[in-house]
Order: structure tokens, then C-alpha cells, then sequence
């Protein structure tokens, strides 16, 4: 089942038509500042499976009519199977570490640990994230998002904003807006932890708001 | 820079464009094996804990295990046991006597002798019946032997009698 699987994924290519490639089509009247493109992790059912088979690029977009026309065709967060992730990447990021782009910064988390209270409402919180990202209002002109990440785990859903890099005052202003599209209270508090801080078991959070 | 609020982004939602449906399709589909092998496998792991696999069919053509026959017996710590220690007895003086019952039958028949007895053996200590074959160290028998220590106020009563 595995093999069919991968086979399947495979056939998943990222050259979806955009406005932009296809004049002709007003569909999309609202284009976006950056290309994104969707990311899924694939919970492992085959020990032969390796990182690289898991993560795959799912399509790429351009336009806000795009994003909803994906997002409403796709599983909401809530009916991903455990293990699950999701990646909303600007176009040519992979959603790693060694990534060029990601290798020097970090990310701003929170995690949903009781996931009895927060099931649901963890799809509108999600595509709160998204629309934010998307956007581009989850910051002003910093230029340090590179994605969205959104887990899906056993004990928590856990929503990650990461950036390009982890100098402190271009991060506040993220941190600060990944709360409020959140809906998080004050004692609710998000984490910024290096990539590579987050390699060191025990290390402590760069900034905690 | 194009930027859109989050209110301006729902606005479009009715405006939504599948660009590339075939790839979605493909997706779900995928997700949904996904979730057939999960549920598969938590079926699987479901019935392992519930028996080691060896089981048999009932009368009602049910599938049971053999847990009833390998159980563990049932404690009995859960009821209250009987106190067969002989309750303490309180003399005339106040003392209590916390003496153990005598479990061997007829144990209180020619107690006299038995003391009697006792008192004419010498107990020795058999080597081979200790757990070391080392030889008793006849100095320690000495060091054990009571002496007479200088007791300083048997001493002062002494004095006392003298000059009385």
C-alpha cells in the first residue's frame, strides 16, 4: 500500500497555473505578494519510509481565489490523521532546517496541548495563521516570515511561524501577531527557539511573549 | 508590497479556484489511505492487547481468549483476617504480658523438667554446626566472661560502711 501511496504523491507536481502563467484566465483577482506552496507530511506506514519520502510538496499558488479554492478542497486540520503535518512555504523554501533559508532562523511556537477544548476551533485558528501568512500582515516589512508549520500530534496541535533569522527586534512584532491570531490570553505564552538551539536537547527559548 | 487583511481575504472566499484538481484528488486520496492504514493498524494493536493471539471460538461463535484459565488467583487481602494472637493480659501490678501462644500440642506438660533439664546442659558451640568451619577464638570467650568493673558509687557506699 505503501508503494501506491508514494507512487501517488509522486504524481503530485507543484506546476499548478496561476494567473500569472495564464493571462487568458481572470480568474484569480487577487494576486499575492509571494508564491506559496503547500506542504504535507505523510504519517510514516512503512519503515522503509525515510523524512524525504514523508514530506511532500502538495501545489503551489499565487492568488487569493487559489488559496480558497485549496484550502476548501483539503482535509481541515482537525481530520488530518495523527503525525500529520501541514507546511504553507513561500515557493522554493522546503519546510527544513538545512533549508538555505531557514538554516540561520528559528521559529515561533505554541502548542495546543488540550486538544479535547481546542478541536474545535483548531481549524479556524489555522486558517487564521494562513490568512495572516498569506497576507503578509503577520508582519510589517521585515521580510522574516518563510512559512507556517502546523503538527498534528497525539498530546497537542502545535502551530510554528518560522523565520529567516533569529535577531530579536526584526522577531518581536511576529511574535507578538502570531499571538493575537491565535486568540492566545496573556498567560498563553509563545516561544521563539532557534533551528539550532532546537537540535540541543534542554535548551532554553530565545524570547518567550 | 501587496498586503490583504484578514477580513479582505474572506471577502474573496466566494471567488474560490481549484486550479489543479486532479492533484487535490490525488491528495485526499491519499490522506484517506492514510487513514485507513491507521485505523487498520490501531485494530490490529487493539486486538493484541486484548489477547496474545491464541484464542478460541465459544458456544456463542465468539472469539474469546484463554485469560479465565492462566488468571492469577484472587487476592484475599480484601477481607479481614482473624487475629489469632493471644490478646494481652494486664495483672494486679499494671504489667502486661505480650507472650506468644504455645503452638506445640501439649507444650505446658512437664514444663518443670524441661527447666530442669536445661539447666544441667552446657551449651557449647559445635563448630561444624556453625556457618564458619574458623575455630572459636578462646579469647573472645574470655573477653566475654563478666568482670568486675570498679563501680564508683559502690565505692562512696563502701566508704559509707568504713566509717560507720
Amino acid at each position: 500500500m505503501s508503494d501506491e501511496l508514494a507512487q501517488q504523491t509522486e504524481e503530485l507536481s507543484l506546476d499548478s497555473k496561476t494567473v500569472f502563467d495564464s493571462k487568458d484566465e481572470f480568474t484569480a483577482k487577487h494576486p499575492l505578494n509571494s508564491r506559496w506552496t503547500l506542504w504535507y507530511t505523510k504519517p510514516q506506514v512503512n519503515k522503509n519510509e525515510n523524512w524525504h519520502d514523508l514530506l511532500k510538496p502538495v501545489i503551489t499558488f499565487s492568488s487569493v481565489e487559489e488559496f480558497w479554492g485549496i484550502y476548501n478542497s483539503i482535509p481541515p486540520a482537525n481530520q488530518l490523521p495523527l503525525k500529520s503535518d501541514y507546511h504553507l512555504f513561500k515557493e522554493g523554501i522546503r519546510p527544513e532546517w538545512e533549508d538555505t533559508a531557514n538554516s540561520k532562523g528559528g521559529k515561533w511556537q505554541f502548542s495546543f496541548t488540550k486538544k479535547h477544548e481546542i478541536n474545535p476551533v483548531i481549524n479556524d485558528l489555522w486558517l487564521r495563521g494562513l490568512l495572516a501568512v498569506i497576507g503578509e500582515t503577520i508582519e510589517d516589512d521585515e521580510n522574516e516570515v518563510n512559512g507556517i508549520v502546523l503538527n498534528i500530534r497525539k498530546q497537542a496541535y502545535r502551530v510554528g511561524i518560522w523565520t529567516k533569522d533569529c535577531e530579536d527586534s526584526k522577531l518581536k512584532t511576529v511574535g507578538e501577531r502570531l499571538k493575537k491570531v491565535l486568540q492566545l490570553k496573556d498567560e498563553q505564552k509563545v516561544e521563539f527557539i532557534s533551528h539550532d538551539a532546537s537540535n540541543i536537547r534542554g535548551s532554553e527559548p530565545q524570547i518567550v511573549l | 508590497m501587496v498586503k490583504y487583511t484578514e477580513e479582505q481575504l474572506l471577502e474573496a472566499r466566494e471567488e474560490a479556484y481549484v486550479p489543479s484538481p486532479q492533484i487535490l484528488e490525488a491528495f485526499n486520496q491519499m490522506i484517506d489511505q492514510v487513514k485507513e492504514h491507521a485505523a487498520a493498524e490501531y485494530e490490529k494493536h487493539k486486538a493484541l492487547k486484548w489477547s496474545n493471539g491464541d484464542t478460541y471460538i465459544d458456544e456463542h461463535g465468539h472469539e474469546r481468549s484463554y485469560h479465565h484459565m492462566n488468571r492469577r488467583r484472587a487476592s484475599r487481602t480484601g477481607g479481614s483476617k482473624p487475629n489469632l494472637r493471644k490478646k494481652s493480659e494486664v495483672d494486679q501490678d499494671g504489667w502486661e504480658t505480650l507472650s506468644k501462644p504455645k503452638k506445640s500440642f501439649g507444650a505446658e506438660e512437664g514444663v518443670e523438667e524441661r527447666n530442669k533439664f536445661r539447666e544441667t546442659i552446657k551449651a557449647r558451640p559445635n563448630n561444624k554446626n556453625l556457618g564458619s568451619s574458623k575455630p572459636v577464638d578462646h579469647r573472645e570467650i574470655i573477653a566475654d566472661k563478666p568482670v568486675k568493673a570498679f563501680n564508683a558509687f559502690a565505692a562512696l557506699e563502701d566508704d559509707d560502711d568504713d566509717e560507720e
